[in-house]
């Protein structure tokens, strides 16, 4: 994941620069330069700090600031810090779902109780960027991936004679990933 | 309990789940595995991943519907040499597997029986577990159990 640190002067490009009002609420702000509006989904502030996190596509910024101004309805940005990760959005909220399927699950045998619960299909609903990530975390470790890989990439690479040998449809799902570039 | 040959046994997190074991003695006697579930464990198989699921993934006797029901389950356990049988109380001679279902009727579980009348249980993807009885693992997570198959035990040898 490639992730960028810029300090200062660049920063004061991505935020009003002199005692704009602060609005949190908008949910959105612009980057002067560019049209697209990163959307806000977290934002916190103290009385001198705080910081916002906000993504655009498949990207995800923080921007960290410091208040050097009296009035509570303004700031002027003297520092501040900001931080892209590519890529990082999609990958955060496979992880974070990820875990919450393994661990709702942990105990389910029957396939259909595995795969239609919302933490699983929330995965399948993040589409094509989760396959590289699916089949990362399967060479990682075993896990029922197979019905989401079947879903988003149309295909099944594991022979019939293979059904339900967890090992060997690891195997050839590996296997698939690596020969088209996914691995 | 007694921890057995695994190492960091999240207990809480298991009898949390499964409040029956709270206070049994049971036991967890294997790693926690995503490669074989219950039903494949019942068979005795520790290699593959018995269900009869409509995506058409995972091992399946052939020619037995392909079914979450009782019926499909009993079947297939049939053709393992195991009859139906009135209850899941110990008989000398014979060993058991029960199987359990959800509140819909559709099959969740199966335990098998050991010699000394103990179950034996493999936990989706964790462990395996020896427990005292069918009670102790019925609940939100696996429902109650339903009804019970019994396959003879070869004779021992008579020198």
């Amino acid at each position: 994941m490639e992730v960028i640190e810029q300090e200062s002067e660049r920063l004061l490009n991505w935020y009003p620069p002199r005692r704009e009002k602060e609005n949190p609420s908008k949910r959105a702000f612009e980057h002067r330069e560019s049209p697209s509006k990163w959307v806000i989904f977290e934002a916190k502030r103290t009385s001198k700090v705080g910081f916002f996190r906000a993504s655009r596509e498949n990207r995800e910024c923080c921007i960290v600031y410091r208040r050097e101004c009296d009035s509570p309805k303004a700031f002027d940005v003297r520092f501040a810090r900001y931080r892209i990760k590519s890529g990082g959005l999609v990958e955060r909220r496979f992880r974070t779902l990820a875990d919450e399927w393994k661990r709702e699950t942990k105990f389910v045998s029957a396939p259909n109780q595995m795969f239609l619960v919302p933490s699983y299909q929330r995965i399948i609903g993040l589409g094509p960027a989760a396959i590289p990530l699916i089949l990362r975390e399967l060479q990682q470790e075993p896990n029922h991936w197979f019905w989401a890989l079947t879903a988003l990439t149309g295909d099944n690479p594991v022979r019939p004679e293979d059904l339900g040998n967890v090992r060997a449809m690891r195997r050839a799902w590996t296997e698939w990933g690596r020969e088209r570039g996914y691995l | 309990m007694s921890a057995g040959i695994c190492e960091m046994i999240q207990l809480p997190e298991l009898e949390a789940q499964f409040p029956g074991l709270r206070g049994t003695n049971y036991d967890v006697v294997s790693p926690q595995t995503p490669n074989y579930n219950c039903i494949a464990w019942a068979a005795f198989d520790d290699h593959c991943w018995w269900w009869p699921d409509a995506f058409g993934l995972y091992f399946w006797p052939q020619g037995i519907q392909r079914a979450s029901t009782v019926d499909a389950f009993a079947t297939a356990f049939v053709g393992l040499g195991y009859e139906l049988c009135a209850n899941a109380d110990h008989e000398d001679g014979f060993e058991k597997v029960a199987i359990f279902v959800s509140a819909d009727g559709s099959v969740s579980h199966m335990a098998r029986e050991r010699p000394d009348g103990t179950w034996t249980s493999k936990l989706g993807n964790s462990y395996d577990i020896i427990h005292i009885a069918l009670t102790d693992i019925q609940g939100q997570e696996y429902g109650v159990f339903h009804c019970a198959l019994r396959k003879q035990l070869s004779s021992p040898a008579v020198i």
